[in-house]
């Protein structure tokens, strides 16, 4: 017993020493550039890696009424993108420092090549940052990306970051952070969205500023390869399949006068994806939970009575099913993707199964039947019950 | 290198003895002369050229043919005793008595001391040495020519100080009192608040040249008879020429006097010392010096103080984990500070390492010259402010404050976060004072280990200073328990205190084997009795 308890507390000792060691060299703060965006371009066959670094003293100084831009943003051009980091060097005095970085932007065109290779890098390095988000910017440069400046906040890519994560607020864009990616993607068959930040003035040429942009929508990939978008809208319908919705606002009309619309906004929302066997042929079925309340409402009535809440319920669950019907089409017709992670269940579940049509997945999956059930549960109406009544 | 200096430690040791010993032949044995003539002069011989030596001879009765000799050493009696109590009734009062002996009309010894002298602690010695100790321990001796013996009186006085608030350990709720300098004042405090027979005092008397009176004390059947046995056989151990302070019997009788950790404890009041002593420790106290030592001393003990105890268990529990986590920021902080800054840069959260870094630009030092050169700074300041005249205080404070926090930050020698870091550091220093010897050593052995390998070897060094700590013993005890060993019924006065009658267990690392009631304290079901 007491050999025991030694043994375990050496073991212990030797794991906490294990997962405490850092990095080997004694490089002070002010030494190190800190880099909070990287972005990925294609040129020429080459890849340019942009980086964005934080000028700590510029925002200090901000305090106090400077006007200089708390950012500064580099690009260098090389084969691979550690060399094009090492080449940075050439022009930075510090060290570049990845370990902080909040997003990392990939150029539409090098993501239709395939993203596993720009990401190699990110994965492998020992000083990179795997909770950082991802971005494909659509129809723009990713150095552009970077180089938008911000109003808002002193550094554009805490910004763009912050507007990432408001996705949890209105279920419009995917956020994913580097490891996730890494994770699905490793799982053969699937393919995982990326969420993607696009121009919107398309006046705007020379200096760009984050409130020209908008990060909304979905980008599609089959293996790692880009292969087509989802808007922002149609995301809605996608994160409401895998799972991933925490909020959002859903629009009916009006049940009681035609003209007036209502808000329902989700609270709480489970998706069950699982795969049954009809015929010997599997059916893909994904069975939708929603808890929502009304949250605003055009047009006269009590939506608050039992038949009106039902009736809502019941448009409301047909509208999402609806909307994920939508995905399921394009991503069997369009897309020819496995974007809802059905390998992954049918590896866990029914192996024997899987290791027949392992090879054949997107094959299979294009032709599949979907089962899809939606239900909608309105908690309450906020605040009042029926809207006030103009007299 | 260690073992070459033991053995020189030991052979001075020896020789010391051997020299003693000589010595100690001639005087310890030798009898009190008979003759006033012959005593006389062995005294003036052994006080020569001491200016606050006294001896007196006086004739009592009506013949002058008696005489007898009184001496002290002026400063440390009672004058007033001696002329009431002790010359009046030899002088004057003789006379209204029939003293004489019928024979030869001469007093005897035994009427003077059974019927003349008004003093109550009067004791016969019969060695000139112990005559010359007497003496010199403040006590007046009377000697009559004839007689092979003396008589001891205690007429002890002169200047003490007298009982007051000690100003180290300060309380706001308990006792106000603390101990002095004189050891029969501190006996007696501990005797107030102790009201038992069994409150023992074992006198021992230390240091050839102090004749220092040190004394133990325990409470019989209740302290384990090892700890006490262990405290006499390493008090006897002594041979030296002073004991000035309990802090010189510290150093003879702890049991790791290399360790930076103190395995003897030391406190001024006697509330602390009496709760201490009830729970089965041993107290030592000093003649001069108002620290009462008490062994054995455990970890937990520095974390306590008196006023938990005295306060509620809910808010002393927090006290406790407030003082626990102040020890664990001043030896770790500015470590950590420096380990993340120059190593783990990644675990500081983004928006943090954005200020740190902004106000660490332009600072020409290192994270870690410069929060060595503060922390340096500060120890300068903290010993300034002890060793100072008050009168120079503003002085220090000005300067610490001013020159040393604000001025190097707008000169660009030092950082925002190092200034603010260093005085969290030594703030929550003094939160725990009993450890303050140990705590800047630790920081600092923290401080360089982080500045070499980052936060694993800081976790290695501290991990080497809870193995010393697992490791240590004090008279027999283990240093961390009850946590190392484990004793669940002590957790409750540890880092949490239960209220008092739940902690109906005395300690058990301090337990005496034979004692019956280790069950001490409860309360009482008296419900059935008022039915």
């Amino acid at each position: 017993m007491i050999i025991k308890k030694k043994k375990f507390l050496y073991l212990l000792i030797l794991i906490t020493i294990i997962l405490v060691t850092g990095c080997w060299e004694n490089v002070d703060l002010t030494e190190i550039g800190l880099a909070v965006a990287v972005g990925l371009d294609k040129v020429d066959e080459e890849i340019e890696v942009t980086v964005q670094l934080v000028k700590p003293n510029v925002i200090k100084a901000k305090d106090q009424g400077s006007d200089e831009e708390s950012y500064w943003t580099f690009s260098k051009t090389g084969p691979t993108i550690f060399s094009a980091v090492r080449d940075l060097l050439l022009t930075i005095n510090k060290k570049v420092f990845f370990r902080h970085v909040e997003i990392i932007v990939i150029d539409e065109e090098l993501a239709k090549e395939g993203i596993i290779a720009s990401l190699d890098f990110f994965e492998r390095d020992q000083e990179t940052n795997r909770k950082s988000k991802l971005l494909i910017a659509k129809g723009i440069k990713a150095k552009k990306v970077l180089e938008a400046s911000s109003d808002l906040d002193n550094i554009p890519a805490m910004h763009l970051s912050d507007t990432l994560e408001n996705s949890k607020h209105h279920g419009k864009v995917v956020n994913n952070t580097l490891f996730e990616l890494l994770q699905c993607m490793s799982s053969k068959g699937f393919s995982p969205g990326i969420g993607v930040i696009r121009k919107v003035r398309q006046d705007v040429k020379d200096k760009l500023n984050i409130k020209d942009l908008e990060i909304g929508g979905t980008a599609i990939f089959w293996k790692d390869k880009l292969v087509g978008w989802l808007s922002p809208n149609q995301t809605k319908g996608y994160l409401f399949a895998i799972d991933k919705i925490e909020s959002g606002i859903i629009n009916l009309p009006n049940p009681v006068e035609s003209k007036g619309k209502v808000a329902l906004e989700i609270t709480y929302a489970k998706a069950k994806r699982e795969i049954i066997f009809k015929n010997n042929k599997p059916v893909f079925k994904i069975e939708v939970k929603v808890d929502g309340r009304l949250a605003e409402q055009q047009g006269s009535g009590d939506l608050t009575k039992a038949e009106m809440v039902k009736l809502i319920e019941k448009k409301a669950a047909i509208n999402v099913e609806n909307r994920i019907k939508e995905i399921i089409k394009l991503a069997q017709k369009e897309f020819k993707s496995d974007i809802f992670g059905f390998s992954n269940i049918m590896h866990k579940k029914h192996l024997s199964y899987w290791k027949g049509v392992e090879d054949d997945w997107t094959k299979l999956f294009c032709q599949t039947e979907f089962e899809v059930n939606a239900k909608w549960q309105i908690k309450n109406s906020a605040l009042i019950k029926e809207p006030v009544k103009a007299r | 290198m260690i073992n070459k200096l033991t053995r020189i430690l030991k052979l001075l040791k020896y020789k010391n003895e051997n020299d003693k010993k000589l010595k100690e032949e001639d005087n310890d044995q030798r009898q009190i002369p008979q003759s006033m003539a012959a005593l006389r002069k062995a005294l003036e011989r052994t006080f020569y050229d001491c200016n606050d030596y006294i001896l007196r001879e006086i004739d009592i009765g009506d013949t002058k043919e008696q005489k007898l000799l009184i001496t002290y050493l002026d400063g440390l009696v009672d004058k007033k005793i001696i002329n009431d109590n002790i010359l009046k009734p030899l002088m004057i009062e003789l006379d209204k008595i029939d003293y004489k002996d019928s024979k030869n009309k001469k007093i005897s010894f035994d009427k003077i001391k059974n019927k003349l002298l008004i003093v109550t602690a009067l004791t016969e010695i019969n060695t000139y040495k112990k005559l010359v100790d007497a003496v010199l321990a403040g006590d007046t001796v009377i000697y009559l020519p004839g007689n092979k013996r003396a008589l001891k009186l205690s007429a002890r006085g002169g200047n003490v100080r007298t009982v007051e608030e000690p100003t180290t350990e300060a309380v706001i709720r308990g006792p106000r009192e603390g101990f002095t300098e004189t050891i029969r004042t501190n006996t007696s405090l501990l005797r107030r608040k102790i009201k038992s027979p069994k409150l023992k005092f074992e006198n021992y008397v230390l240091g050839e040249k102090t004749q220092t009176d040190v004394a133990i004390c325990y409470i019989k059947d209740l302290a384990n008879e090892d700890i006490i046995n262990t405290v006499r056989k390493r008090l006897r151990k002594i041979k030296t020429d002073a004991i000035l302070e309990s802090g010189y019997l510290e150093e003879f009788i702890e049991d790791a006097p290399f360790s930076i950790f103190a395995t003897v404890s030391n406190s001024e009041k006697p509330d602390i010392v009496a709760a201490k002593v009830l729970e089965g420790r041993v107290a030592i106290l000093c003649d001069g010096t108002p620290f009462v030592l008490t062994v054995p001393h455990l970890f937990i003990e520095t974390l306590s103080s008196a006023d938990d105890y005295y306060s509620r268990s809910i808010y002393s529990t927090f006290v406790r984990l407030v003082r626990f986590s102040a020890l664990i920021i001043t030896t770790t902080l500015p470590a950590i500070y420096v380990a993340m800054v120059s190593f783990h840069q990644d675990i500081i959260p983004f928006k943090l390492l954005l200020t740190v870094s902004a106000s660490r630009q332009g600072v020409p030092l290192s994270a870690f010259s410069e929060t060595f050169i503060m922390l340096v700074a500060f120890e300068f300041m903290r010993e300034a402010g002890v060793r100072m005249p008050s009168r120079f205080g503003q002085a220090v404070s000005i300067v610490g404050a001013l020159v040393l926090g604000q001025s190097a930050v707008a000169a660009g020698i030092a950082s925002d976060p190092i200034v603010m870091i260093v005085a969290l550091t030594a703030v929550t220093a003094f939160v725990v004072q009993p450890l303050r010897e140990a705590i800047p050593i630790i920081r600092f052995i923290n401080l360089i280990a982080a500045n070499v390998m980052g936060l694993f070897w800081m976790s290695l060094v501290l991990f080497m200073f809870i193995i010393h700590l697992v490791s240590l013993r004090s008279f027999g005890v283990p240093f961390l328990a009850p946590f190392a060993p484990f004793y669940k019924s002590d957790l409750k006065d540890s880092l949490i205190r239960f209220p008092l009658w739940a902690m109906w267990r005395r300690p058990r690392g301090l337990e005496n084997q034979s004692r019956k009631d280790n069950e001490f304290r409860m309360k009482k079901d008296i419900k059935s009795k008022e039915d």
